[in-house]
Order: structure tokens, then sequence, then C-alpha cells
């Protein structure tokens, strides 16, 4: 009845979501800038972390667009998440949209394709995706 | 950064030695032994991933900092966690934590839960809640003194319920629900809606996606399990803390009240209790005209009986699919009370005579309690 039974599957939810993102960016990210650990990283590692990303990437794209209809999706990406990128990119969406396409072209590719642009736009999302997480964890640990 | 951060993180591995130590010293009732291991075996997975990042031969550089701020924080918020939940229901394990979790057993096992049974508390100032991740639910300090209300331990199984099995309970009806809100921005390509609606549609798409379905979902998940009396725990609780049933004080947390008891109408329905429905709906209207609450615009678009309607379907049919036993299903025995038979004569008894229902209560808490002790 109180608003923490929501906020804890919320949280689990958000931090899911985090580690996932995080743990794949960091995959691209070693494997990409050739970071010590990187020879121990399978190359069926650093596919199904492109793989991720990008279905990340396309959920989110859906997700945001006005004009591409709403769908019951596999990675479910939390209402809260959605809202909190829309308020950061409001006014650029346009722009954000495309960046986030090609981003997603780029996963489905070959990791050389990956741009330090595309690297950063990750990087970003998975950033608001703690600031959302953290959020509800503050709101969690207060009561 | 790069020193700070790891120092942060043989902070963050000590304290997570220090939990496991102070759950390996003391010695815990069997109620729950069993939780008190997967907690352990928890702390021992959070350790192995602080250990993993501590020993990462590119910590540190520049290219993996923030990812490994980000790592670092998780796994201190969860940390945090264990701290402010499990462990204080473990630690202060009491005689009246014990006999929640006896009665929640006994309903569990009623009902054919297919998940663990939640480790319960007595000291909740929030009236019902529970942690779904960890388990856990707390109820008010006298509640296993009073049956009324117990109705909402099902609603916080729901809850539990929901979280193990979402896909299951909410896929197909989100379906439902796209196609809702894509009718909706058709209306307004059509110039019979003005533009503003079409955000609108995304707000509620947002909402309906996020805390609502999880809210009217395990309120459907409790009409389920004990059928009326979880319509009629309902109207008792919005009489005594409702501000507005129109309006929820916070919609990202919770849907509406009014909206929440046709929520329960529409399952009540689906498992085929319409005369329950007419005679509980009877009283909710004249509340309703009491509370003197007005509608606000755009109500029922917000909180349409379609999407009420569907949801019940699709939540039936997962209950179902989980084995759940639904409130018709159940029978009374000779070795136990049934707990949501119980609640039902209980209903039965105040709604027939208010005046002597306390005395009727007592009498059924006490044979309750010395059935659950058995």
């Amino acid at each position: 009845m109180s608003d923490l039974s929501i906020l804890s599957h919320v949280y689990k939810t958000n931090s899911d979501l985090l580690k996932k993102i995080n743990d794949a960016v960091v995959v691209l990210k070693r494997a990409r800038y050739k970071l010590p650990g990187a020879e121990s990283l399978s190359p069926r590692q650093v596919l199904e972390s492109q793989k991720l990303l990008s279905q990340f990437l396309d959920e989110l794209l859906r997700d945001l667009s006005p004009s591409l209809s709403k769908e019951a999706e596999d990675f479910m990406i939390p209402s809260s998440l959605i809202e909190r990128i829309n308020e950061a990119r409001k006014g650029e969406l346009e722009y954000y949209l495309s960046d986030l396409k090609l981003a997603s072209d780029h996963l489905v590719h070959d990791l050389v394709c990956l741009t330090p642009k595309d690297l950063a736009l990750l990087d970003e999302l998975a950033t608001i995706t703690d600031a959302e997480t953290s959020s509800i964890f503050r709101k969690l640990w207060r009561k | 950064m790069e020193d700070f951060l790891r120092g942060l993180v043989f902070d963050l591995g000590k304290r997570c030695l220090t939990l496991q130590q102070l759950l390996q010293s003391k010695a815990f009732p069997p109620d729950v032994q069993d939780y008190v291991v997967n907690i352990r075996a928890l702390l021992s997975s959070i350790y192995r991933d602080i250990q993993l990042l501590s020993e990462d031969p590119a910590f540190g550089t520049p290219q993996l900092l923030p990812n490994q701020l980000n790592e670092y924080k998780r796994l201190a918020q969860l940390m945090y966690l264990i701290e402010s939940y499990p462990l204080p229901f473990i630690t202060r394990y009491n005689e009246e934590d014990h006999q929640m979790f006896l009665l929640c057993k006994s309903l569990a096992t009623q009902i054919n839960y297919p998940l663990p049974v939640p480790v319960l508390s007595t000291f909740s100032r929030e009236y019902y809640w529970s942690e779904v991740r960890f388990n856990l639910i707390s109820v008010p300090v006298c509640e296993s003194s009073f049956l009324l209300g117990l109705p909402d331990l099902c609603h916080e199984l729901g809850h539990i319920l929901f979280f193990h099995h979402e896909r299951n309970f909410s896929y197909e009806f989100l379906e439902d629900l796209s196609e809702y809100i894509e009718r909706g921005k058709r209306e307004v390509d059509a110039g019979r809606r003005p533009p503003g609606y079409k955000p609108f549609y995304d707000h509620i798409y947002a909402l309906w996606k996020g805390p609502w379905i999880k809210e009217f979902a395990s309120d459907m998940i409790a009409t389920y399990i004990v059928g009326s009396a979880y319509a009629w725990a309902n109207m008792s609780l919005c009489s005594k803390m409702s501000p507005n049933i129109f309006s929820p004080e916070d919609e990202t947390s919770h849907p509406a009240d009014e909206s929440r008891m046709r929520a329960i109408f529409a399952m009540l329905r689906v498992t085929g209790a319409q005369d329950a429905v007419e005679k509980i709906d009877q009283r909710w209207k004249r509340y309703i005209a009491l509370t003197g609450n007005l509608e606000p615009p755009d109500y029922h678009l917000s909180y349409a009986d379609p999407l009420l309607s569907s949801l019940a379907n699709h939540v039936y049919q997962a209950c179902i699919a989980t084995g759940l036993r639904i409130f018709t299903g159940q029978k009374q025995s000779l070795d136990s009370i049934n707990i949501p038979i119980l609640l039902n004569e209980a209903w039965d008894a105040f709604l027939t005579s208010p005046e002597s229902y306390s005395q009727w209560e007592a009498d059924r808490v006490n044979r309750l309690r010395a059935s659950l002790n058995r």
C-alpha cells in the first residue's frame, strides 16, 4: 500500500538495466581501446555486448520517437528513465534520435565502426540510468 | 580520483565482510534460517564483484573510470539496502513477527503461493509495504489482532508475485495498452481531439507501464486470492486515508483510488462474482457521493474501463498459469482455519452487525492463533 512496494520494484529494474549497459560498455571500450584485460575477452563476449547495446538503443528509439508506435518490448525500459532522457534532450530530440540510430547501426556492424562519439553517447546513457537508479535509491533509503 | 575510488572499493569490501560476520555470529530462529542463507549468498556474490572491480587490470584508466564508478555505486547501494531492509528484519525478529509469519505461511499454503513465504516484520509506520527484491513484508504493529485489514497482505504478496513474473502478468496487456494509446493519437491526427492530447497519451502510457500496472495488478491478484474481502478492505482503507478518490497525491506512485476499486470490480467480474460487485458497488457509490470528490477532466481517458478489463483478463490468466488458487476454490478443512474464507466471513460479520463485530473478531483471532500454533 505504501509506495515502497513499487519503489523497490522500480529500483531493481533500473539497477539491473544499469548493470547490463555498464558491463557491455566496459567490454566494448576495453576491446576498442585495447585496454589491459582486452586479451582475455572472447569474440563472443564482444559480439554479445554489441548486440545487447544495439537492441537497447533500438528500443530506446521506439520509446523516444513520437512518430513510432508504442510496442510491448523485450527490454522493458522503465518509463521514468524514458521521461528523464526526454527531459535531458528536450529541444534537440530529433538530432539525438539520429545519433542513437547511427550508434545502433555501428554496433550491428563491426567494433571498428564504433566511434568515440558513439561510446560517449553510451556512457551518457549509463550515467542517466545511474542518476535515475540513485534517485530511487535515495527515496528507498530515506524511508 | 583513481586512488579515491580504490579506497572506497576497499572500504566497501570491509563493510561487506562485517555484514557477513554479523550473520555468521548469530543464531537465527527457524522461520528465517533459509532466508539468512540466501542473504549470506548474496553478500558473498557482492564481495566477489567488489574483488573483480578492485583487481581489474584496467582499474582507474581514464576510459573506464566513469563505468567503474557506476559499478561501485551499484554495489554500495545494494549493500546499504541489505543493511536497511533484510538485516533489521532478521536481527530483530520477535514473537509478533513470528505470529504474522505463521499466518502468512498458512495463507501461502492455502492459496498455493508459488514462491517462498516472505519474511514478515510488525514494525511498519506506513501501513502495509513490501520490499519485493528481498522478499520482505512489513505490517502495522497490532495487525495480527485484527482481520479486516488482512486482505492487504494478499496485495503485498501480489506485488512480490508480479515482480517475479512481470512478463507473464504484463506482456499481453502492454500490447492492448499500446493499441489504446495509438487509437487515441489517431483521434488527434484526425482532428477529433486537440494536438495537446498527444503528450497526454504519452504521459498516461508512461504511468500505466510504470507504477500503475504494478498497483492495479497487485490489487487484482489480491482479489483473485480473497475475493470480495479485498474490495471491502480497500473501501475501508479509502475511508481512512484517501484525500481525494479521483486524484492521487502522487500519480507517479499510485493510480486514483476510484480507479483501483474499478480494477477490483473488473477482477471480481472475471471470476464470476458479479453479484458481489453489485452489492459492494451500492455502498461504494454512496461513499463516493459522501466524499463530494469530483472527477477531473479526462479522468476516464486515463483510467479507461477497457484497459482495466483487459488487465483483469490477463492477470486472471497469469494467476491460473502460476497455479495460484482462486478464492472460489477454497474449502474449509478440519486441520486448519481457511484464511481466505475467514476474511470473507469477517467482512460479512462486520457488515451484518457492526456493533457485535469486535467480540466476534476477538474470538476468531484467538481461534486462528491457536490453530496456527498447534
